[in-house]
């Protein structure tokens, strides 16, 4: 049980770092080569709550973002040009949270998440639902990231837009929020 | 909790000596005919990437390395052989995989296996490797090698896989360079060994093969 409970530490302070709050200073609002990338996962089938997503840049040495999350949603205001695709994603279970959970997405290649970012603007990752493949008693669970149509693209940034525009830190982003209008008036 | 002990799965899947201990063994480059054993068939061919993989563009880092892990996966490939065609995982070097090649990116590689493993059931290019990364371009199997009973040494021909910039392979070609390969062949080896041209072909595999 100490065993466990020191990994679930070392767990956690991974996840804290890659989450930015140790590393990545703010994005500057005035940075004009910066996309907004977004996405939704439905993580209903899942053992736990969805808490971050880790959104990989392939270059070399590949970097890496840790995009907010809430009520599925996640996105970051800050992505640099470049060829993306989500990469790790988790949250937590249990009574207190205590039991950390990672996924990975798919990095054997490409998977559905790939976008490539050539210039700044808004860039849709997609929303998928997990869906739990039970394996049996004596074989690993699987899992699936599959498509889902709803929430849309268009409710998604609708609700990227609100949360900007409410949330204190991120109302100074105003370029990030123009574009993200201009291309919620584009799918209307 | 899960993913670090399926990293643990992916970091004993990947050492050779684990697999030379286990079901599979490892085959490398050889430079002289009497390193080639009874009952195996010294395989040539080549293994390229489109575009080539760039200085540092593989990161690999692990800690005390005594196996010599990394050595296996820089600049190299991990060929899963069977004797049988049958869908293995790309991380699946246990019961499925009997006989692993591995051979170095860009040149001619000469590397006897056995002689029954005439298919690649799996094979990939470690490309990020720690506790916190396992990413790897697939190489697509599965192959058949046209071994036959006779055979000393064989050329399999160039694998060239052309990738994106997600390390995924968009295309696969198998290219007959035979007579670079048996100058090649000749120089390391002198004349007393045919090699014999019988290039890979990829495998289509029934619903039922594993």
């Amino acid at each position: 049980m100490p065993f466990k409970r020191i990994l679930s530490a070392l767990l956690a302070f991974a996840v804290f770092t890659l989450a930015g709050c140790a590393s990545r200073p703010p994005v500057d609002p005035k940075k004009e080569n910066v996309s907004l990338v977004f996405g939704y996962f439905d993580m209903s089938d899942a053992k736990s709550t969805l808490k971050w997503v880790s959104l990989k840049r392939y270059a070399t040495p590949p970097a890496y973002y840790s995009l907010g999350v809430k009520d599925g949603l996640f996105f970051h205001i800050g992505v640099e040009p470049g060829p993306y695709q989500v990469d790790t994603f988790g949250g937590t279970s249990g009574l207190f949270g205590g039991q950390i959970h990672e996924y990975n997405f798919g990095g054997q290649g490409r998977n559905d998440t790939a976008i490539r970012i050539d210039k700044p603007g808004v860039y849709f990752l997609g929303a998928y639902k997990y869906v739990h493949h039970d394996q049996g008693l004596f074989r690993a669970d699987k899992f699936s990231m599959q498509p889902i149509k709803s929430p849309s693209e268009k409710e998604l940034l609708q609700r990227v837009i609100a949360r900007m525009e409410s949330d204190d830190e991120l109302k100074m982003y105003t370029r990030q929020i123009e574009m993200a209008k201009k291309r919620l008036a584009a799918l209307r | 909790m899960v993913k670090l002990f399926l990293r643990f799965m992916l970091l004993c899947s990947l050492v050779p000596l684990l697999l030379a201990a286990g079901c599979a063994s490892v085959h490398r480059d050889i430079s002289s005919l009497n390193e080639v054993e009874v009952e195996t068939v010294l395989l040539v061919g080549r293994i390229e990437l489109v575009p080539r993989l760039r200085q540092g563009e593989q990161n690999i880092r692990l800690g005390l390395d005594p196996s010599g892990i990394k050595e296996s996966m820089v600049n190299r490939a991990m060929l899963g052989l069977s004797h049988e065609p049958k869908r293995v995982e790309w991380n699946e070097f246990g019961g499925g995989v009997r006989a692993v090649m591995n051979p170095v990116l860009e040149q001619t590689f000469f590397i006897p296996v056995p002689k029954g493993m005439r298919y690649m059931v799996n094979g990939t290019i470690a490309m990020e490797f720690s506790p916190n990364d396992g990413t790897t371009l697939m190489i697509l199997p599965p192959m058949e090698f046209d071994i036959r009973p006779n055979d000393k040494a064989i050329y399999i021909g160039t694998l060239r896989m052309h990738r994106d910039e997600f390390h995924e392979v968009t295309k696969t070609e198998i290219l007959d360079d035979y007579t670079a390969a048996s100058a090649e062949f000749k120089k390391r080896f002198g004349g007393s060994m045919v090699l014999r041209k019988g290039l890979a072909k990829p495998l289509k595999l029934r619903a039922s093969d594993g």
